[in-house]
């Protein structure tokens, strides 16, 4: 499981709020519909913040400060400052938005207990690691 | 004291507890990895994926929390 892993996370949610968006605007209401793609939007944005900042601050070598802080800057005051104006907003639904936001979650969640289930990660530590019978060979 | 002024002292109260436990569960979780990429640097991929995933279900919690506070409010 690599880093590569949450970009994947991040494109399934995107995708998956995507193709839900005309059901939900048509069988549910149009502003569920719209909560739910910004929802899940902003929890894209939230986890990419997220991993930028841990990567680029939270490394074994030479942090890169610029990156990391400007990140920072954006994702804690213009982020969160989007996420309350739209929560206050009478359009938006809040459940849709918490349904849009835990999206990620779920997306997440899913997608580890698929990896864990096919047994790639086993598989990444065994080509990584060798067994010391292969060392030997 | 009415029940609206309890709810109005002891919702900002919630957040604050909420937000106070995923700021340690937080710092315990970023500085395990730290400590695992100090000691195996070339496993810092995979520490860091682990640790991104976990801190966004950590922010997570305390959003809800804020949700469900604006969501109660009186």
């Amino acid at each position: 499981m690599d880093l590569k892993f949450i970009d994947r996370v991040i494109k399934t949610t995107l995708v998956l709020a995507a193709a839900l968006f005309p059901f939900f605007a048509i069988y549910i209401k149009m502003n569920f519909a719209l909560s739910v793609l910004f929802g899940a939007v902003w929890g894209a944005l939230n986890l990419l913040g997220i991993k930028i900042i841990i990567i680029s601050l939270l490394v074994p070598e030479k942090p890169n400060w610029v990156v990391g802080l400007i990140i920072l800057f954006l994702k804690l005051p213009v982020l969160y400052f989007l996420g309350y104006l739209l929560a206050t907003w009478s359009y938006m639904s809040i459940g849709g938005l918490l349904w849009g936001f835990s999206g990620i979650l779920i997306v997440s969640v899913l997608k580890v207990l698929s990896r864990t289930y096919l047994g790639l990660d086993k598989k990444d530590t065994a080509d990584s690691h060798p067994s010391p019978a292969e060392n030997k060979a | 004291m009415t029940p609206e002024t309890s709810i109005g002292f002891l919702l900002p109260l919630a957040v604050g507890v909420a937000a106070v436990g995923s700021g340690l569960g937080l710092g315990r979780a970023v500085g395990a990895a730290m400590e695992a990429m100090g000691r195996q640097p070339e496993a810092a991929g995979k520490i860091q994926t682990a640790m991104i995933i976990g801190a966004a279900f950590i922010e997570a919690l305390t959003i809800y929390a804020l949700v469900a506070v604006m969501l109660l409010k009186p």
